[in-house]
């Protein structure tokens, strides 16, 4: 499993957000290039059903690739393609070739079940580092259960396609009551893939949309957490790790967000200190999780500015006092944007979290052989 | 002269690298960094035809002598083609 038992990213990559960070430069840009998307996924955080009725307020091509050079000029090098599901977007080719033409190392989140022929092409003309691809299964049933549509078939078939022609892939998956059953398929589908494998049972509360989203309660969380590590892990380094836990160590952090810990108290990932998120109308954020602030729009405002604003805000967040002091803070998921998510603050715990870091230990014990 | 695939040369915060793009991008994961000099040999290998001629331009541009320019030239066309880079 990459994201746990190979280093998360290059040491340049590290270097150069460093550097990143001392200059003040946004070096990681997130495009958010639709709310739409072909599946309803009951957890999704960026698109719910009424979002098939956004797009005449998406950016057009144009205005991305326009942003994309205002990005570059202002020294953006890592390029995050999202949605939504990109591929929705009709001139989705037009847009990721003009930026990859730029010079951008590009990846790609897609649900990957509108691979057309035409993209697939593009992708192999300019190969992104890697495209992400959420599985949200391993049958039919369980994709119209969580996604609402039986799209398990082709994008296993698109898995093997995007695989078979040299392309990067990586998996995906949320993990909600829906398809925790087939959390251990997916995991093995992957390794006989030889293909990297990311999953997590925690779901953000919807801080964007505004609805209430389905996850496993807080105790389901942290099972998936265990079932994960006790996949990936032999039996003496998973005993290993329930002694690490026990002995207040920190484990590993996930690849996707990796820390620039600047004190326990702020953020702690990249957000808004070398990158940020910008949505599908231009509005920029420090991270896409947290609702944008319309008057920070890139069209309008200006890359440059916007990304001041969002340095600043980030810059004045405080991470509630009392978990610097927590005795559960080397196995808490916790961060800025999910303690947004959870409390509409900074102010105090949300305690679904502290609840999951409290049943963690329990959780990986009941799977110790 | 030109390189057997495409590269854009890019500077973040005073650090120079080349991005793959294109197909090279499937090739090379990731970036190429580049000290001073090689971002220097990188943007004359459009404007030249041999190796020669870019140690001439090394050598005026960072006042050493000749030899030296063309030896260390070679040096970065010999990594780059240990990366399956190559100059024609």
């Amino acid at each position: 499993m990459e994201n746990l038992k190979k280093p998360a990213e290059p040491a340049i990559i590290k270097y150069l957000n460093a550097k990143a960070a001392q200059a003040g430069t946004p070096l990681n840009l997130t495009f958010e290039l639709t709310s739409r998307c072909n599946f309803s996924c009951k957890m999704c955080y960026v698109h719910s059903e009424s979002c098939n009725k956004d797009k005449a307020s998406e950016l057009t091509a144009k205005q991305w690739i326009d942003i994309a050079q205002s990005a570059k000029n202002a020294g953006a090098v890592f390029i995050l393609l999202t949605g939504g599901e990109p591929f929705v977007r009709e001139d989705f080719c037009e847009i990721y070739e003009a930026i990859a033409k730029m010079g951008f190392v590009i990846s790609l989140n897609t649900n990957l079940s509108l691979l057309t022929d035409k993209i697939l092409e593009t992708l192999k003309n300019y190969p992104p580092r890697r495209i992400n691809v959420s599985l949200y299964g391993m049958s039919d049933e369980t994709y119209i259960s969580l996604c609402g549509l039986p799209a398990f078939g082709t994008v296993r078939e698109n898995i093997t396609k995007l695989i078979k022609n040299g392309l990067p892939v990586k998996i995906n998956s949320s993990i909600t009551g829906r398809n925790e059953k087939d959390l251990e398929k997916m995991m093995v589908f992957c390794d006989g893939l030889g293909i990297p494998y990311k999953a997590t049972g925690y779901m953000f509360p919807s801080a964007r949309l505004g609805i209430e989203r389905e996850r496993l309660e807080p105790r389901g969380a942290a099972e998936i957490r265990a079932r994960i590590d006790r996949h990936c892990f032999t039996d003496e380094d998973y005993n290993d790790r329930i002694r690490r836990i026990r002995a207040g160590i920190e484990l590993e952090k996930s690849g996707d967000c990796p820390e620039e810990n600047d004190g326990m108290d702020r953020i702690r990932c990249r957000a808004g200190k070398t990158s940020a998120w910008i949505d599908r109308s231009g509005n920029m954020s420090f991270c896409g999780m947290i609702p944008a602030d319309e008057r920070l729009n890139v069209t309008t405002l200006g890359l440059e500015k916007c990304w001041q604003a969002v340095r600043e805000k980030a810059a004045a967040v405080r991470m509630p006092s009392k978990c610097s002091s927590c005795e559960y803070k080397h196995i808490c998921i916790i961060c800025a944007a999910s303690q947004f998510c959870e409390t509409g603050g900074y102010d105090d715990p949300p305690e679904a979290i502290c609840e999951i870091a409290k049943n963690t230990l329990k959780e990986y014990e009941k799977l110790r052989r | 002269m030109k390189l057997n695939y495409e590269f854009v040369k890019r500077e973040v915060a005073g650090e120079q690298f080349l991005v793959p793009v294109g197909k090279a991008a499937g090739i090379f994961d990731g970036i190429i960094t580049l000290n001073g000099p090689g971002a220097y040999i990188f943007d004359c290998i459009p404007e030249c035809g041999s190796i020669e001629e870019i140690a001439d331009k090394i050598a005026g541009a960072y006042e050493i002598d000749r030899e030296t320019a063309l030896a260390d030239t070679r040096k970065f066309f010999d990594s780059l083609n240990e990366a399956g880079i190559k100059a024609e």
